[in-house]
């Protein structure tokens, strides 16, 4: 007879096992981009799976032959941008829609989020 | 000067605060929404400046036109199994989540990586990874022996399948963040209480699961349908839309309609065609919401 206790650690020890699943599918393309990016062409374009050997020429491509540098600088500008224009104004509705009462509040709420969906 | 009244200040105070607000709304949400709705009734093109009011004349081509039907079918298709498996993965995975156990939050940290990557990044990724002949998946499911050769993951066939796969992947992540959460705030005693009474796993789950985040449920099913509704991206960059139409849905069809076909008038009769359709949607929403 199981004591109380193995019965719940085998209970967490199917949860973790179940939890795999959901983490596989979100981890795997991650993985397979990271390994990717470390393979060479040859491997890339060949029948095997594991690739034979690891190289770092891509990444050396990326700051020799694109402009990495500038381009990660336009996406700091835009966020950087972004996210102080929209806490600026989000903080004051926010604090106004619930500081104070007003009619349709909620809608109003709607409104911002949908006016900043997809 | 006449001293304003304290209540009239607080008023005119809590009014100033969301003019900025209002302001942005205006300008990069109704201006455009309100410019699209009047091209809509216009023959203006890409090319000239020429606009003349033709009434509903591009509704009607739009009414009888196969593409257009396919289209409205092809968004209702995609957005609803986007939502609805995204629904499902999302609670099955965050009822996972709210158990107790070593390594939790790592779980919790990663599963919410599909939703930080922007994109591009995650349709080049999967693109690479359905390659038809390259890639990962393909070569995957013939060594396992599910297939006995690779299949085109974009073929008119399971081209639909693919550009929800990646929806999916990318977008149930918001499902886990909200149902998370929701879950927590059930209290402890309700499930000890339905356990004493002897409440199989199913009861507990549709007696005292289910009522708790009913409200959470409604706003991730109506968020989650009104962004894949208005979904662009992903598939523009997956599939554009083809082949042969299979995967176009609305917001691909308007793009084309403008920018391809440069008939920027249909391309606006089509996007309001949508925002019809939603706007029912979220009358529906508002309804329900105010009971």
């Amino acid at each position: 007879m199981m004591t109380l206790e193995q019965k719940e650690q085998i209970r967490r020890l199917a949860v973790v096992l179940t939890l795999l699943v959901p983490f596989a599918f979100v981890a795997f393309p991650y993985f397979w981009m990271t390994l990717c990016s470390f393979s060479s062409e040859k491997d890339l374009f060949s029948d095997r799976i594991i690739p034979l050997s690891l190289t770092i020429s891509h990444y050396q491509e990326l700051f020799d032959r694109t402009p990495f540098i500038t381009q990660f600088k336009n996406s700091v500008i835009v966020a950087v941008l972004a996210t102080i224009i929209c806490l600026a104004v989000s903080t004051l509705a926010g604090y106004s829609l619930s500081r104070y009462r007003h009619r349709w509040s909620f809608e109003k709420v709607m409104l911002i989020i949908k006016s900043n969906s997809s | 000067m006449k001293e304003i009244p304290i209540e009239k200040k607080e008023f005119l105070f809590s009014y100033l605060l969301l003019i900025p607000l209002f302001i942005m709304v205006a300008v990069i949400a109704l201006y455009p929404v309100v410019y699209a709705v009047i091209l809509s009734f216009t023959d203006r093109d890409l090319f000239s400046t020429a606009m003349n009011f033709i009434g509903l004349e591009n509704f009607q081509t739009l009414w009888e036109s196969e593409e257009f039907w396919e289209s409205v079918l092809n968004t209702f298709v995609y957005a609803g199994s986007c939502t609805a498996f995204q629904v499902v993965a999302g609670l099955v995975t965050s009822l996972l989540l709210v158990n107790r156990f070593r390594g939790n939050y790592y779980f919790r940290a990663m599963l919410t990586f599909p939703y930080l990557v922007p994109t591009i990044v995650a349709v080049l990724v999967f693109q690479w990874m359905l390659n038809d002949v390259f890639g990962i998946v393909n070569r995957g499911l013939v060594m396992v022996g599910i297939l006995d050769e690779g299949v085109g993951w974009f073929d008119d066939k399971r081209a639909m399948f693919s550009v929800v796969l990646v929806s999916v992947w990318r977008f149930f992540p918001f499902a886990i963040m909200l149902f998370v959460p929701a879950l927590e705030a059930i209290p402890q005693e309700m499930f000890e209480a339905a356990k004493v009474d002897g409440a199989s796993a199913i009861q507990r789950f549709t007696h005292v699961i289910l009522p708790h985040i009913k409200e959470v449920l409604f706003v991730v099913i109506v968020l989650r349908g009104i962004w894949m509704f208005n979904m662009f991206d992903i598939i523009w960059l997956l599939t554009g839309g083809g082949p042969i139409g299979k995967t176009t849905i609305l917001p691909v069809y308007s793009y084309l309609q403008a920018f391809q076909e440069y008939e920027i008038g249909l391309g606006s009769a089509t996007a309001t065609a949508g925002l019809v359709v939603l706007v029912i949607l979220m009358s529906f929403y508002f309804r329900v919401r105010r009971k």
